[in-house]
């Protein structure tokens, strides 16, 4: 926690020196080969960081209780910090982050060559201030030189200029660095060769061959990302192809060990590339895309890519207002049959009836009715929490609403185990067993003289089928209204008749998908995603800040006493306000699969 | 056509909600290997089953006869915290009576009246979607509260369900036992299976800090 104030606390210091580098092609790429196996990038720094400081979510964090008490119990010490890195390398670090890094950076690793165990490796950054940069070049060479670890100088002749490569050693058992600077580049790389190549490239007019930014993959890959992810990583399969079978191929092939990493290994060669990228200017958010070639994934993964590929249409049916959803789409079924159900073991080829097969026993017909039923369950499903006032309805009935301050909803999607017979889907098969169920458990309890309280089970009609609720029966708490509706095959669930009547006769254009606050705070390369939590951090507040009884049913759920459930609370509060909405999503598709976590700060601040 | 083939191919016609006895592929290799064909059987049979269950009409006296049935249980003393499993048991037995492949009546469900429900009104809707939350709603209780809180994350999360991830709350401070799941093998075997690609990475980064790094035996100026 306090190595990340540290960082929010060099940003502050950044914005009172002030410093942008402004715009900045990206064109590091062009000067590294494209064998290289990972590169991270950082691009923009000095305005990332600069716009990030002028943002809500900053001005947010530096009101933050426990971030002022940081700070002001550690000023000294950032000062004492800033000091001692401006007296070794000549720079303090809000200028190492604007002028130094500022513009644009790069790391690129490429895989052990098999005769060392170590990789090859680059640094590179363009610096705004080449005065600088040849500053903290020149101390860190020198450094090196007192502790006696500098190593050699080399000079280098490209085309009648001769540049001078330091050699110096860090470690006795790491590889040694070769340093240069040539013009407003900096260079760091763990062999001269390295060096030598991006110099020429700098400097040969034929920049584009066999360049990592003339890849396709990378361009691609570039592309899946937000043009203002600050750092973004690239790692390119290819590669690492060589390394990872030769160290399979050092394992017992008969061992667990090498069984999964053989799936690994299978999974990463039909992986084109995967690219993750950083943003932090406005919003906080990380995504990935891993782009795969899904003909060419081992089966098992493919199923499991298969089973979960496609939008969650839950989202359609989570009210825009809601200030959790979450929702899914998993083929159950589907994994059930793959991966519950015992598996022939390995077969070389047809057998015929009467000769003796390799098969697993086949399992029992119970079995196959259970998987069956299972054909019928999902593939969408959902829950969310929704806040409400108090409804006509309920103010009139005198119930007590107060049992939870939310209405939460539970939503699973069914649909026919045999579409062919026309045969309803399976929550409306099941429904009135479901009720009946619950009809007997609610006259057990009743018959039951050690209960106090008498249960009771409703149902009323509602259009397109009955919504039954029930009231008193253990385990529900008292004044719950337990409800349950199926509507078009969706089995719907939630904490009144109220939510359920509502969840069931919501439109579509009333959803959370095609509300625009929603869809503002996801990303436009998740925008169809099959796996999803949103929490609206806004709404979540305003329950807790509002509501004594939402602090009281947590605190009840988690034991707490009353102070210590306010302290709690309050504390709680505090730290919901440095956002006001978060997103964590996952979208898979035939391409591949794309994941992402996003935390939005509205630009109305406090 | 293998069998590993023939199970993976019998899977995506399941899937896509065909007959497998339709599938060439299938009946060819089937009408070849016994084990391949009593697995496609065992489908059809449940295939057939369906088609073929009729609806069973519930019978009024059901909730008696299952009373009875249970009528022993029902007058046992429970402690308090079994109660909720017998009631459980209950509906298990009763759903596992009626049987799996029925449809009920709907005649005798309790009769009360159509609940008027009304869905969020328009500027609720809109509210919801577009407006900006007013200051006073969120930035008055905050600055408030703000100025009382100075301690850290833990009390934050002490309401809140997060003793699974480890953060907070009593029980999110115990020492966790090593899991043997599933999921957590796979991700050890995920982990070991990418160590060539970590491994040089994670080394070649810790040389270029150790660049930075470097230990000062200069004098102070």
């Amino acid at each position: 926690m306090k190595r990340r104030l540290s960082w929010a606390a060099l940003l502050v210091s950044i914005v009172a020196r002030g410093g942008s580098a402004g715009d900045v092609d990206a064109t590091l790429a062009e000067l590294v080969s494209d064998d290289v196996g990972l590169v991270v990038e950082v691009r923009e720094l000095a305005h990332q960081i600069e716009t990030c400081v002028a943002g809500p979510m900053f001005r947010r964090v530096v009101h933050y209780p426990p971030f002022e008490k940081w700070t002001k119990q550690n000023g000294q010490f950032w000062s004492l910090l800033s000091a001692e890195s401006l007296r070794r390398l000549g720079a303090s670090p809000e200028d190492m982050a604007t002028k130094l890094l500022g513009n644009e950076v790069l790391f690129a690793v490429w895989p052990p060559d098999g005769v060392s165990l170590h990789g090859e490796a680059l640094f590179l950054t363009e610096a705004a201030d080449d005065q600088l940069l040849k500053t903290v070049f020149d101390r860190l060479v020198a450094a090196h030189r007192e502790r006696g670890q500098w190593k050699a100088e080399h000079l280098l002749d490209l085309d009648g200029r001769s540049l001078v490569v330091h050699e110096v050693e860090t470690h006795g058992d790491q590889p040694r660095l070769f340093l240069a600077v040539a013009d407003r580049l900096g260079i760091v790389a763990t062999n001269e060769r390295l060096v030598r190549d991006v110099v020429v490239r700098r400097t040969t007019s034929d920049v584009h061959r066999g360049t990592l930014g003339a890849l396709p993959a990378y361009q691609n890959a570039a592309r899946r990302l937000a043009p203002k992810a600050a750092v973004r990583l690239f790692v390119n399969p290819r590669a690492w192809d060589q390394v990872l079978s030769a160290d399979l191929g050092k394992k017992d092939p008969a061992s667990d060990e090498a069984r999964t990493q053989a799936v690994v290994v299978e999974t990463w060669r039909a992986t084109e590339y995967l690219v993750a990228g950083l943003e932090f200017a406005s919003n906080l958010s990380l995504e990935a895309f891993i782009r795969w070639d899904r003909h060419a994934l081992p089966e098992a993964v493919r199923e499991i890519a298969d089973a979960a590929e496609g939008p969650s249409e839950f989202l359609e049916h989570v009210p825009a207002g809601a200030i959790v959803a979450l929702a899914g789409h998993v083929d159950g079924a589907r994994l059930l049959r793959r991966f519950g159900m015992p598996r022939p073991r390995a077969s070389t080829g047809a057998t015929s009836p009467t000769s003796g097969s390799s098969h697993a026993p086949t399992p029992d017909p119970g079995g196959f009715a259970l998987l069956t039923l299972a054909g019928g369950v999902g593939p969408d499903f959902g829950a969310y929490l929704y806040t409400h006032g108090p409804t006509a309805q309920a103010v009139q009935r005198g119930q007590t609403r107060e049992a939870l301050p939310f209405d939460c909803v539970v939503g699973l999607g069914t649909r026919s185990l045999d579409p062919v017979d026309g045969r309803p889907a399976l929550a409306e098969l099941l429904e009135p067993m479901l009720h009946r169920a619950l009809v007997v458990a609610a006259e057990l309890h009743n018959a039951d003289p050690s209960f106090s309280t008498r249960a009771e089970v409703r149902s009323r009609e509602m259009e397109g089928g009955h919504l039954t609720s029930v009231v008193g029966l253990v385990p529900f708490p008292a004044g719950l209204e337990a409800s349950y509706t199926v509507v078009e095959g969706r089995f719907l669930a939630g904490t009144s008749p109220e939510a359920v009547g509502r969840a069931a006769r919501l439109s579509s254009s009333e959803s959370l998908a095609h509300s625009p606050r929603f869809n503002s705070h996801l990303s436009p390369r998740l925008n169809k995603p099959s796996q999803l939590i949103y929490i609206d951090l806004t709404g979540l507040r305003q329950l807790l800040g509002a509501s004594a009884e939402a602090i009281d049913f947590l605190a009840a759920a988690k034991g707490l006493d009353r102070h210590a459930a306010e302290r709690s609370g309050r504390e709680l509060l505090a730290l919901l306000q440095l956002a006001d909405a978060l997103v964590a999503a996952a979208q898979i598709d035939h391409d591949g699969l794309a994941a992402g976590v996003r935390l939005v700060a509205d630009e109305d601040d406090l | 056509m293998h069998c590993d083939e023939f199970e993976v191919r019998l899977n995506e016609v399941l899937d896509q909600r065909r007959q497998p006895e339709a599938d060439v592929g299938l009946a060819d290799h089937a009408r070849l290997c016994g084990r391949c064909h009593a697995l496609v059987t065992s489908f059809q049979a449940v295939l057939v089953g369906l088609e073929r269950s009729l609806p069973i009409q519930c019978t009024d006296d059901l909730s008696d006869r299952v009373h009875a049935a249970l009528a022993p249980a029902a007058t046992l003393r429970f402690p308090r915290r079994r109660r909720l499993l017998a009631l459980a048991a209950s509906a298990a037995a009763l759903l596992l009576v009626i049987g799996p492949w029925t449809w009920f009546g709907r005649g005798d469900r309790a009769a009360v009246p159509p609940l008027p429900i009304t869905g969020p009104s328009a500027t609720e809707q809109a509210g919801a979607n577009s407006q900006p939350r007013p200051e006073k709603e969120i930035a008055g209780p905050y600055h408030t509260l703000a100025r009382e809180t100075t301690a850290s994350l833990s009390v934050a999360m002490q309401l809140l369900p997060v003793e699974s991830l480890g953060i907070g709350g009593a029980a999110g401070r115990q020492p966790r036992k090593a899991s043997t799941t599933v999921p957590a093998e796979w991700v050890h075997g995920l982990t070991d299976g990418l160590t060539p690609v970590t491994r040089p990475t994670a080394g070649v980064m810790s040389t270029f800090i150790e660049l930075i790094s470097v230990k000062d035996e200069g004098k102070r100026s």
